[in-house]
């Protein structure tokens, strides 16, 4: 039944998940899916705080796997990393439609606009991560933890975790969304996602946010400056393709480009 | 080492393969480094160009003299030579800061072919057997080393290359008179030799006793293929030719890719064409037809041919094809095979895929196109759909080329045809 509700979660995953679960349990379509610290009340609307409860969230997830496949239902979670206004919406409906499907063919079904919906935003937010599995820049600091900071657009560090474990077991390193004020952490032995308090300051971040600052990384960040100019052929000259492909956004943390 | 460095990755950044792609390699034990199938870009130079390896020379010293290259032995430039440890460092460095995907070493010819190719494979083997290291590794294949020498390489590096450089043997010749094509196609051949070599007794295995196989894990070979590369606009060949010769690398050397690179002039002499800037849009075309070949199916002789044998600068070559065929088309998506699906202007294949996958689920629209990212802006003469307008897939070829090209080129177009285009005048040459 239609509503006028506005469902509010906590803006986790599973606090999305716990709410897909209390709007199939009230049979209501909400007039729409928040995250609390994003909503903004106005006269007309109703809305109603839902708090996340991991056994509910846990339930709708095993469902979504069963009725989706394991790869599908990781879309799902790639198209609600990007965060877009509404996307929560598009996901409900594409779960609706879902779980009322009998053919169990539902997901294949590209004519279907929230499968391609949900699909192609999945898409967005793996190139984002895709290109910061190549953006991302390490600063070794002297006791051998690797740092590295980024500011993606959609919220993709933890879709980073398992490439940068896998290529470097042996080296424990740290991956700090700045924007967000998440990470993901690896000690040398498995990655745990972990919450700051406040921006860090120090080799993370030096680079830009003091340009001055010496930092015990600097040789190998100079050399690689360097071999980035060397590289580089002026007859063939097209800033316009390379803003394509490397936006101006990502620049701040790149050493190559942020002088 | 910041003025070795230069010197040498400026002397190494006319080859223009960069790609890091095609093996799926894991991180070896007590190691770092693994590479991705699809290679991972790392930055974008000024250029556009995606720098994904470090791309190294050893030296930049060489005993060849050929016409078109930076470090022929006649030029008075400054020489360095890395120490094999110095490259090692550094690939071990920058990888582990993630600057780059691996390493991408050429180099100079010193002393002779072998002693070369034994410097280089000297940085591969200790970077796989010292350091464990898993990360990406392309190698030249230089022409005249021993086979042993090439076959260890194999071993180590995910890809090898030997580059062609000039797309026809009287050319390269008349430029490089030190190389010819023998001494090009032989490592090639050998290189493709051992990848059947290496590849076949794995398979032999796998029918005859699976429970042997799940542990020996077979030989690597040049996991990622091998590549070569073909300077466009330094000799008068026409883009058929280049064609040709490429449609011929792919099936019997079976390359994995085939570089073109837009001649750039940096040396003076009186062999090599005046020209003010490098031929980049002759090159992105020549890319265009080369995917068309790969991933659409084309035969080289569909998309040029003795009467065309120049790609047309104003459209891509997939709409020049259909232009010129339109007795095929309008299409009806709902009906065309694959293949015909393949070859719409505007069509890629990720979205003839996805036409054929939702054809289970309904009649296939243009407002379905669209989301399945599909360029009606070409598609749309092409296709038969109720939400296009029918006058649309009515028009004659030369209709369609002067609504999609600004008014401007219209005009430009018909002054054109009183000169012959450069690339003939070369040819004439």
């Amino acid at each position: 039944m239609p509503s006028d509700l506005s469902l509010l979660y906590d803006g986790t995953f599973e606090g999305f998940l716990t709410t897909v679960f209390q709007a199939a349990f009230l049979k209501i379509t909400p007039h729409s899916i928040e995250s609390s610290d994003r909503f903004t009340p106005n006269l007309l609307s109703n809305p109603l705080p839902i708090s996340t409860d991991p056994e509910k969230a846990e339930r709708v997830w095993s469902a979504l796997v069963q009725r989706a496949g394991y790869s599908h239902a990781s879309m799902v979670r790639g198209a609600f990393l990007s965060e877009i206004p509404g996307i929560e919406m598009q996901i409900w409906h594409f779960q609706r439609k879902l779980f009322a499907d009998k053919s169990g063919t539902f997901c294949g079904n590209v004519l279907d606009e929230h499968v391609t919906t949900v699909l192609n935003t999945a898409r967005k937010v793996q190139h984002e991560a895709h290109l910061h599995q190549g953006f991302v820049r390490f600063q070794v600091a002297p006791d051998g933890m690797s740092y590295a900071m980024i500011e993606p657009t959609y919220n993709i560090v933890e879709l980073l975790a398992s490439h940068f474990s896998a290529r470097f077991p042996n080296m424990p390193w740290l991956i700090v969304d700045g924007k967000r004020l998440t990470g993901i952490h690896y000690d040398g032995n498995q990655v745990q996602q972990i919450q700051l308090s406040e921006k860090p300051t120090g080799l993370a971040q030096s680079t830009s946010a003091n340009p001055g600052h010496t930092l015990s990384d600097n040789p190998y960040q100079d050399l690689w400056k360097s071999y980035y100019r060397a590289i580089n052929i002026p007859e063939r000259k097209n800033t316009k393709l390379m803003l394509r492909l490397m936006p101006r956004k990502y620049w701040k943390y790149l050493p190559e480009r942020n002088a | 080492m910041q003025n070795k460095l230069n010197i040498l990755a400026g002397a190494a950044k006319y080859d223009v393969s960069c790609s890091s792609s095609g093996s799926n390699n894991a991180t070896p034990q007590g190691g770092m480094g693994n590479t991705a199938a699809t290679g991972i870009c790392h930055s974008f130079t000024e250029d556009g160009r995606c720098v994904s390896l470090l791309k190294l020379l050893l030296t930049n010293v060489c005993i060849y003299d050929c016409a078109y290259c930076m470090n022929r032995r006649t030029n008075d430039i400054p020489r360095a030579t890395f120490k094999v440890s110095e490259v090692v460092n550094l690939t071990l460095e920058f990888y582990q800061r993630n600057f780059i995907e691996g390493l991408f070493l050429s180099s100079g010819i010193i002393k002779s072919p072998d002693y070369t190719m034994e410097a280089l494979v000297r940085v591969a083997r200790e970077l796989r057997t010292v350091h464990h290291f898993g990360g990406y590794i392309h190698l030249k294949a230089i022409p005249g080393a021993s086979p042993e020498l090439i076959e260890e390489a194999g071993r180590y590096a995910d890809r090898l290359s030997v580059n062609i450089e000039i797309p026809s043997e009287p050319a390269l010749q008349y430029l490089a008179p030190e190389k010819n094509f023998a001494s090009v196609f032989q490592p090639m051949n050998h290189i493709r030799e051992k990848m059947v070599e290496y590849k076949a007794p794995a398979t032999r295995l796998l029918s005859s006793s699976p429970s042997l196989t799940r542990h020996a894990k077979p030989p690597r070979f040049v996991p990622a293929g091998q590549t070569t590369q073909m300077i466009i606009g330094a000799s008068p060949e026409s883009d058929f030719q280049i064609l040709t010769l490429a449609s011929g690398l792919y099936q019997q050397q079976q390359l994995k890719r085939v570089y073109y690179s837009g001649y750039i002039p940096i040396n003076q002499d009186h062999r090599l064409p005046v020209v003010s800037a490098p031929p980049l849009k002759r090159e992105n075309r020549l890319y265009q037809a080369d995917w068309l070949m790969r991933f659409y199916h084309f035969r080289h002789d569909e998309i040029l041919d003795a009467a065309n044998p120049f790609l047309d600068p104003d459209f891509d070559p997939k709409m020049v094809w259909a232009m010129r065929h339109p007795e095929l088309f309008p299409l009806d998506i709902n009906n065309a095979d694959y293949e015909m699906i393949l070859r719409i202007p505007g069509v890629g294949v990720r979205s003839a895929k996805l036409i054929i996958q939702g054809r289970r689920f309904g009649r296939v629209r243009a407002e379905h196109l669209k989301r399945m990212g599909v360029a009606l802006k070409r598609a749309k003469y092409f296709i038969t759909d109720p939400d296009l307008p029918r006058a649309l897939q009515r028009l004659y070829p030369e209709q369609i080329r002067a609504t999609l090209l600004p008014p401007s080129r219209v005009l430009q177009q018909i002054s054109f045809l009183d000169t012959p285009p450069p690339q003939l005048l070369l040819a004439h040459a």
